[in-house]
């Protein structure tokens, strides 16, 4: 049997102004899927923090590059590929932050992945700097932790 | 109403070919086109013609097949705003659509098949490049000087 996956693509020039129009595409294809709107909210924000960071870091403000948005709905799960051609970096130099030491900063933004990282189920990077940079994202329709589990919990 | 457009901008979406994705297709066209610097009725016309054309690529030329893709293009620069819209489906003859007869369409109580003539009711100019089941293109344009008038 074929396995269902139906594919979306969205690309757009890396300009912040068109960070909206990602959001609702990215918004529109997880509701029409079966996401609830708190999700598909989750979703939204996820894929808009990474193309931030492609905007302000991979491309650094250059405005005339490329954001593809690749999305691609299975079964169980939701895809989400951001990418870009920019300058690349190296996942494993995040660290996750000191939310007091950055609290007492007053520092502004870099949280990106870290947010990201709370509102997927998985994220991965694939990095060729100047080459071709994949943020990858997914999303389960049901929490893993319920649907391998033969009882919900009741509350 | 001024508008500081760059030189030229492009946007490109892909979808399944299914009804429900013409909503998304809708949302991407309008808002690109009031980003562009249309006002809302010229955009809400944009969006009408697009979605007439992507209706009709999804009921003839893939016959309601929802395996299929349907490609859309945005190119903007200084003076023009056009969308071209790619399917890998059947095609059809444009020669052979004719411009209705209003009185006799509503005589008979149609529905639909009136998508092409709207479209060129809608927008500046519509034209098609169809080579069946490889690649048909509907490309539409909408000019800004309407909006400097």
């Amino acid at each position: 049997m074929k396995r269902y996956s139906k594919k979306y693509k969205l690309k757009v020039s890396s300009d912040s102004s068109n960070l909206e129009l990602i959001r609702k595409f990215v918004f529109d294809v997880a509701t029409k899927s079966g996401f609830s709107i708190e999700d598909a909210n989750k979703i939204e924000l996820a894929v808009d923090e990474a193309c931030s960071n492609v905007v302000k870091h991979a491309y650094r403000g250059e405005e005339k590059e490329t954001i593809e948005i690749d999305v691609n709905v299975q079964e169980d799960r939701i895809i989400v590929k951001v990418k870009d051609k920019g300058k690349g970096f190296n996942p494993q130099s995040i660290q996750p932050p000191d939310m007091v030491e950055y609290l007492k900063q007053y520092k502004m933004g870099g949280l990106g992945i870290h947010i990201i990282k709370s509102l997927m189920d998985e994220i991965d990077f694939k990095i060729k700097p100047g080459i071709k940079n994949e943020v990858i994202m997914v999303k389960f329709f049901q929490p893993r932790s319920e649907k391998s589990g033969k009882r919900k919990t009741t509350k | 109403m001024i508008t500081l457009r760059k030189k030229r901008e492009t946007f490109q979406l892909k979808v399944p070919s299914e009804t429900k994705n013409l909503e998304i297709i809708r949302s991407f066209i309008y808002r690109t086109a009031i980003k562009a610097g249309f006002d809302s009725e010229c955009a809400s016309r944009i969006e009408l013609s697009v979605d007439e054309a992507c209706s009709n690529v999804i009921k003839h030329a893939y016959q309601m097949k929802t395996d299929n893709f349907i490609e859309i293009n945005i190119s903007i620069d200084k003076e023009k705003f056009v969308v071209t819209i790619i399917d890998q489906g059947k095609g059809f003859n444009p020669e052979k659509i004719e411009l209705p007869d209003m009185m006799e369409y509503l005589a008979e109580l149609r529905v639909g098949g009136l998508g092409i003539y709207l479209m060129k009711t809608l927008m500046d100019e519509v034209e098609y490049d169809i080579i069946p089941g490889k690649k048909n293109i509907v490309r539409m344009v909408k000019y800004f000087y309407a909006l400097e008038e």
